[in-house]
């Protein structure tokens, strides 16, 4: 094909304070499925933002089959031909997959908005038939779907609209393996139809697998576009990985301790998978994995905030944890990904929220201590340099890195044995990030241990002691401290356990 | 053949069944045609209303307005016909006055944002205090005979609110299965950012859902006007509110929007009404009838949220 | 340590309109009635407003936590029933009171089982113990009215200490005691905090499953204790006590400044609304409204209030 069916020229992308695109240029031609890498926060979902008709770009030009295309919001661009299926699906799980697809649509209706059922199901079925979902009857409910077939119902709405082009957004994180390659199948007729696909995903085994062209985001900037035929899994991981900002990283003067704080055996993350590891005393244990590894659950299941089977011994004791408040009375404390909605309460004071969890301790009797409330959160201000104009400040006033640092804060005062850590830089700019570091740092210098769970892979490599790679539930290496890069742990991350890998 | 057998109307079905038995076991006069004609006219009014709250349930909303909605139309319909204007028109007027309300409730709701539960609870007080205001605290009766017709009448042998309400219901599930405002109103009440998405206007179909509302409730105020012959503004539909959402709640009905049709809820109401026939034609203290109620929304809200545990349960298996 | 009103921004201001509302109610109702000002109406206004201020105590926090409780008029109905119906067995009336107490903590802890445990919507789980109650009361009693308690007993809501009726004085210091307790204990920290984000409440190692069962508790047990005053008020216990006594609560609740999404709120500023709304019920009932426009305008004034902390919330 000659002319591209979607074509950005010079996309640049500012937020207050942030320039996450710059200068981008991305060409689509029909019938060619385009993967879209890029390590997190290269730029990839503010490019696909734009795509989709989220966010409008600072600067630059989309053009649409040759024409310039504005995209005011999301059901503009679809209409445009241009639809996205997110990671999450965004469907009516109460009607059945035929309205799904064309609910309220002005074609489906007759006079006086009678709908045409038998048409609606007629071409949805079609339309499901066509890219290989045959199996399924549109006239079900969305809820007695499975996923894969709710993906499918996704690709039809997005279909149905005539699109050119068709943004996946991590098509198979929430896909079990056998139904993956169900979705390559559908993939692969939709190239066959002429559709333009953007698939955008971290798995390389896929990537090569479906895509034919891939483009490679760092830093907000495109490194390259290439033929899938001209990139080998290294160079790819190459062009992703930027130049690793050592001084980031403190260098460990002295090694943890040898005893075992937290021993974790077949502790189950689903129906079907478990895992087992240890955490040393004054360690950082880094555990990475892409998206739909399963290492969040790991979190959830350590801190009791979901239930499951399996064994837990906290310094050689047995121990059970049904909730997050026995978690914490068992010494343990997690930093959740997201600050906003599971770490800091932002109307209240920084203080407040930093005496938070541990308020019981921070009373007399019923009455609380303010006293005492001043001093922890004085302590812990200073701690870790949180700059706020003073501890009665609302946190919702803080940049990024201080309420990432208040959430550290309210959970350091608690005086946990184990630490677990996700994605504590998600949102900071770098200079918080390199102070959020030197304080993981000095924590388990001065013997705390840490679970690291992160996605960033510098920071993994950077700070731990030893680091897990977990891939779909299972956790498939180990690399201990200096013995992978990230491309070696990238390459990890991306497979299922090869035979002979060692754990 | 398989959507006769829609599964969300089947518990509801068992649970008439086992109440119908229930019944004619433990009182003989139960299990008679006259009796199930009786239950059916006793309950046009909630036939009718609970038409509105199934959709307004629907949206995952509320409206607790109803009763005094009917207490404001119905004292206004007896003012006008006090005023000497014909049967006909007062009724007009009377259904008139129904949307009106429901237009109230919708700017507040749809326009204004306001949380539904605080807008019908306000305005259930205002309408209220309206109708009595409007009748000056007395009762409303001595309706001509013209008027009767609405509550008493006969169309070939079946009774006119009968077929009022048949027609109704019949109009109505051709609206919410056969149309795209309908259609909206599950997808709304389903999932309403995907509804953005998909260019439907989340306010314009909540305000078009209390408008019908109010409209369905001004046409039964005049059946029930016209039936009870007597209309006191202080206590008329006084309980219906609580007595609708019941019904629309047992008859499958979900408190979180997007599930639930006409057919189970005129089967809740049908429920609804066998039980408080049943409670009275069995003897038992009229007074249990009023705490069946609330227990039964209890038991209808516990069911619901059990459904909805279930239907999750598959999904907590995901690892992302 | 500084209090929860001066702490939070967006809240200068909302306690002075309050305070100016009330008094321009104050003002107006004086020219308009002249028996509006006067000691004795005053006194009797306090005397009237207890059970709507008892209740409106937990109404407060469980707003601000982010949910609502409407079946309190008839817990507090089924609560005074349940003293009479066991006084007329022959019991001393204060082991009944502490039946009645008793009765409404259950009322209070079976919506909290309900709501806290199973999440269930407080609304629906309210509305329908509203009707379950109203309607057991009246089985209970069969709609009768239950008089002839002894005089040791109307103290509590007939007596008058030093001119000021005793059961005032008990109301304030119980608004004193919850307002100490919300500002100065935890318990008051994680209702704001379930209020603003439950799920960092849940993920601080809290149960937010307690913070709210006790929360619904409380309102049983503070319902049942507006009904105890209300029978000595009124030396009756009736099947239609405390009737849409919800709106006069949630009304001065929400007047009071308290979000009707949750997460802020005082008691202080419930306390203001409340003397705006007993204000202008005692106003109205002296120029001869009807209670039912009463409730006209107490509706519209409770839709002004939510519409209007909308705007400025914004």
């Amino acid at each position: 094909m000659s002319q591209p069916v979607l074509s950005m020229q010079g996309i640049s992308k500012e937020f207050p304070g942030v320039k996450a695109l710059t200068d981008v240029d991305f060409e689509l031609y029909p019938g060619e499925v385009h993967a879209l890498m890029g390590e997190n926060g290269a730029g990839k979902s503010t490019l696909m933002k734009i795509l989709s008709g989220v966010y409008s770009p600072t600067k630059g030009v989309i053009r649409l089959k040759g024409k310039e295309a504005v995209f005011g919001n999301p059901l503009d661009a679809q209409l445009q031909g241009v639809s996205i299926i997110h990671q999450e699906f965004n469907l009516f799980t109460n009607l059945s997959a035929a309205e799904n697809i064309f609910i309220d649509r002005p074609e489906m209706a007759g006079r006086f908005g009678r709908i045409k059922w038998s048409k609606m199901v007629e071409e949805a079925q079609a339309l499901v038939d066509s890219i290989g979902g045959g199996e399924i009857d549109v006239r079900r409910e969305v809820r007695h779907l499975g996923v894969h077939s709710q993906q499918v119902v996704e690709i039809a709405k997005a279909l149905s609209f005539k699109a050119d082009v068709l943004i996946m957004d991590e098509p198979s994180a929430a896909l079990p393996e056998n139904e993956v390659k169900k979705m390559f199948e559908v993939v692969r007729k939709l190239r066959s139809q002429g559709v333009a696909i953007v698939y955008v995903s971290h798995r390389m085994k896929e990537i090569f697998e479906i895509a034919d062209k891939v483009t490679v985001l760092r830093d907000g900037r495109k490194m390259d576009t290439r033929p899938i035929g001209e990139v080998t899994e290294q160079s790819l991981i190459q062009m992703m990985v930027g130049k690793e900002v050592q001084q980031l990283y403190p260098v460990r003067e002295q090694p943890h301790g040898t005893e075992v704080v937290l021993k974790v055996s077949e502790l189950s993350l689903d129906a079907s998978h478990k895992i087992s590891f240890e955490l040393h005393k004054g360690e950082i244990l880094g555990l990475f994995g892409i998206p739909g590894s399963g290492s969040h659950t790991v979190a959830e299941r350590l801190f009791g905030l979901k239930r499951g089977s399996g064994g837990l011994e906290i310094n050689g004791k047995p121990v059970k944890i049904a909730s997050p408040g026995d978690a914490k009375a068992k010494k343990l404390a997690y930093v959740p990904p997201d600050r906003h909605r599971q770490g800091i309460i932002k109307p209240m004071s920084v203080r407040q929220n930093i005496s938070f969890p541990t308020l019981p301790g921070l009373s007399k009797g019923l009455v609380l201590d303010g006293e005492a409330i001043r001093g922890v959160s004085a302590e812990y201000m200073e701690k870790l340099r949180i700059k706020a104009p003073g501890d009665g400040q609302s946190v919702d006033f803080l940049s990024g890195g201080n309420q990432q640092k208040v959430v550290i804060a309210k959970w350091l005062a608690a005086k946990p044995d184990i630490l677990i850590l996700e994605e504590p830089t998600r949102g900071v700019d770098v200079g918080a990030k390199a102070e959020i570091y030197s304080i993981i740092h000095g924590l388990a210098q001065e013997g705390l241990s840490i679970l690291l769970i992160s996605s960033e892979m510098p920071e993994v490599l950077g700070l731990s002691d030893r680091v897990l790679v977990m891939y779909k539930g299972e956790i498939v290496h180990e690399f201990a401290r200096g013995e992978a890069d990230q491309e070696q742990l990238l390459q990890r991350a991306s497979h299922p356990r090869t035979e002979g890998a060692a754990i | 053949m398989k959507r006769i057998l829609n599964v969300h109307e089947a518990p509801i079905m068992m649970f008439t069944i086992l109440v119908i038995v229930l019944f004619s076991l433990i009182s003989p006069d139960f299990f008679a045609i006259a009796n199930f004609r009786l239950i059916l006219d006793q309950n046009i009014t909630m036939f009718i209303v609970a038409i509105g709250m199934t959709m307004v349930i629907l949206l995952g909303g509320m409206d607790l307005s109803v009763g005094s909605v009917l207490a404001v139309t119905a004292t206004s319909v007896g003012l006008f016909l006090s005023k000497g204007i014909s049967p006909g028109a007062a009724a007009l007027l009377g259904i008139v006055i129904g949307v009106l309300c429901g237009m109230v409730n919708g700017y507040f709701i749809a326009v204004r944002r306001i949380p539904d539960i605080i807008v019908t609870l306000a305005t259930m007080y205002i309408f209220r205090g309206v109708a009595v205001g409007i009748s000056g605290g007395t009762w409303m009766n001595n309706f001509p005979e013209g008027f009767r017709f609405f509550g008493q009448g006969t169309v070939a042998s079946i009774s006119f609110p009968l077929l009022v309400a048949i027609l109704l219901i019949a109009v109505f599930i051709y609206l919410l299965k056969f149309t795209r405002a309908g259609r909206r109103i599950y997808s709304v009440g389903g999932n309403s950012s995907a509804a953005k998405l998909a260019g439907i206007s989340v306010p314009k179909t909540k305000f078009m859902v209390y408008v019908l509302t109010g409209l369905l409730v001004g046409i039964a105020s005049v059946i029930f006007a016209a039936k009870v012959g007597s209309v006191q503004a202080s206590t008329a539909g006084n309980s219906l509110s609580f007595e609708v959402m019941a019904a629309v709640l047992i008859g499958g009905g979900s408190i979180f929007g997007g599930v639930g049709t006409i057919a189970g809820t005129m089967l809740g109401v049908l429920f609804m009404g066998i039980v408080k026939n049943g409670l009275i034609i069995s003897k038992v203290s009229p007074f249990w009838v009023d705490a069946t109620t609330g227990f039964l929304i209890i038991l209808a809200i516990v069911i619901n949220t059990l459904q909805r545990a279930r239907q999750n349960k598959g999904k907590e298996g995901d690892l992302v | 340590m500084t209090t929860w009103t001066s702490r939070l921004p967006f809240k200068s201001g909302t306690l002075l309109v309050q305070l100016v509302l009330l008094l321009f109610i104050l003002i107006l109702f004086s020219f308009l009635s002249p028996y509006f000002l006067s000691v004795t109406n005053f006194m009797n206004v306090l005397n009237q407003m207890v059970e709507v201020g008892l209740i409106a105590i937990p109404m407060t926090m469980i707003i601000i936590s982010g949910a609502m409780d409407l079946s309190v008029g008839s817990i507090l109905a089924f609560s005074a029933v349940s003293m009479g119906v066991a006084f007329e067995r022959g019991y001393n009336i204060w082991v009944c009171v502490i039946f009645g107490l008793l009765a409404g903590l259950m009322c209070g802890a079976i919506n909290g089982y309900l709501i806290a445990r199973h999440r269930m919507q407080a609304i629906v789980v309210t509305i329908g113990m509203l009707v379950m109650l109203r309607g057991l009361v009246y089985v209970v009693n069969e709609g009768r009215p239950i008089s002839g308690f002894p005089d040791s007993f109307y103290f509590l809501g007939q007596e008058y200490i030093a001119g000021i009726p005793f059961n005032a004085i008990i109301l304030v210091i119980m608004f004193l005691i919850a307002n100490f307790f919300m500002k100065k204990t935890r318990f008051g920290t994680y209702i704001y905090g379930i209020g603003n984000n439950e799920e960092v409440v849940r993920f601080s190692g809290i149960s937010v499953i307690r913070v709210r069962f006790i929360l619904f508790m409380l309102s049983g047990l503070f319902s049942a204790l507006a009904g105890v005053f209300l029978v000595s008020r009124l030396a009756s216990a009736e099947a239609t006590s405390g009737t849409n006594i919800e709106l006069d609560v949630i009304t001065a609740t929400l007047i009071g400044g308290t979000h009707i999404f949750g997460g802020r709120g005082s008691l202080t500023g419930t306390f203001v609304g409340l003397l705006i709304i007993v204000f202008l019920r005692n106003g109205l009932n002296l120029l001869g409204v009807s209670v039912l426009y009463q409730a006209v305008i107490l509706g519209a004034l409770l839709l002004l209030a939510v519409a209007n902390k909308k705007i400025s919330g914004e």
